[in-house]
């Protein structure tokens, strides 16, 4: 990763994952008001549908990739030590990549194609 | 009127320390002349000054707690007693003294001057009324340090980030029509640390003494980068 990478992309990172977060949880909270209260079937069913299954993946990526960012940032602003900064940075990273792929196996498992 | 003044010597203090004064002033006259009428009784007392009007922008301190300018700041509207300590953030020189370098350093490194690459012209550079008035809000800044000294992602990395005032006129010249250097200057900025760390917290516009909007400045440097991506 490069250091302009850090940049103008990350920042742009969270504004879109910031947006599709808010279009998503207006709808999704719309979509519960209506079809009111769901059981443990009734939500799996629901994310058995390829597209929501689809859209609510994007929902948690975004999320992860969200706070990775604010992590990060905190990281900058406030651990002036760049070894122990490195550290935390690997760790945030990698606890990051093994949510996204939980996520993934979680919503695999379910999906019906 | 009562006043606390920040103190300190490095040659014969071993920490700064906090001066109880009180001085028979009207309420009706700024910060700058109080201090003025407390070092003609206390010599030993040492801060910055000199035009008494706003234009100079010498005499940045922070005022209860919120940066500003001692020759703009109104006695009726400061709470007793009234703190007078140096700008945050910054190394201390002596009493209400700092050391700018780091501020001069980063705004140094922006470039702040007109990069032509055409031959100049025989005359004159011109400029529509539309092009001179973006330069509104921005060419005014005095680089009083209020706006960067009090921005907490200055306090942090103030060797890395460019802070409020030097990337108001990072935009002074991206906006002006005849730079024409927007490439270089906006890969320049890019990066984490020398814009990026704005958070947006907007200390920079409430104590602005002139008014000035950098966070807007910072704001439409990350569009221009944007369109300069797409």
């Amino acid at each position: 990763m490069t250091a302009r990478a850090l940049g103008l992309r990350t920042w742009l990172l969270q504004r879109l994952s910031a947006l599709y977060m808010a279009v998503y949880t207006v709808i999704a909270l719309f979509w519960l008001y209506l079809s009111g209260p769901i059981d443990f079937v009734a939500w799996q069913e629901l994310l058995a549908h390829p597209l929501i299954n689809i859209f609510t993946q994007l929902f948690i990526y975004s999320l992860l990739a969200h706070a990775w960012i604010g992590v990060k940032d905190i990281f900058i602003d406030y651990v002036p030590n760049t070894r122990l900064r490195f550290v935390l940075f690997i760790t945030i990273s990698l606890l990051q990549i093994i949510l996204a792929f939980w996520t993934f196996m979680a919503f695999y498992g379910v999906v019906r194609l | 009127m009562k006043f606390r003044i920040h103190r300190y010597n490095p040659e014969t203090d071993k920490k700064p320390w906090m001066q109880d004064v009180e001085v028979d002033i009207d309420s009706s006259e700024m910060v700058r002349d109080a201090l003025l009428r407390i070092k003609a009784k206390d010599e030993t007392l040492v801060f910055r000054h000199s035009c008494g009007e706003g234009v100079c922008g010498s005499d940045a301190i922070n005022i209860n707690g919120v940066n500003g300018l001692g020759c703009l700041t109104r006695l009726s509207t400061l709470k007793e007693p009234i703190e007078i300590r140096p700008v945050p953030g910054m190394p201390i020189v002596r009493d209400l003294v700092v050391d700018m370098e780091q501020f001069y350093k980063q705004y140094r490194a922006v470039k702040p001057y007109l990069i032509v690459k055409d031959p100049e012209p025989e005359i004159e550079y011109q400029q529509t009324p539309e092009q001179r008035e973006k330069l509104d809000g921005l060419y005014e800044c005095i680089l009083c340090g209020c706006c960067s000294t009090f921005c907490p992602s200055f306090w942090w990395n103030p060797d890395k980030f460019r802070g409020p005032a030097a990337l108001l006129q990072a935009y002074r010249f991206l906006a002006d029509s005849r730079d024409q250097a927007t490439e270089e200057r906006l890969a320049d900025l890019d990066g984490p640390y020398k814009m990026f760390r704005c958070h947006t917290i907007m200390n920079c516009v409430n104590v602005c003494p002139k008014g000035l909007n950098p966070t807007k400045a910072i704001n439409e440097i990350k569009k221009m980068m944007l369109k300069d991506m797409i």
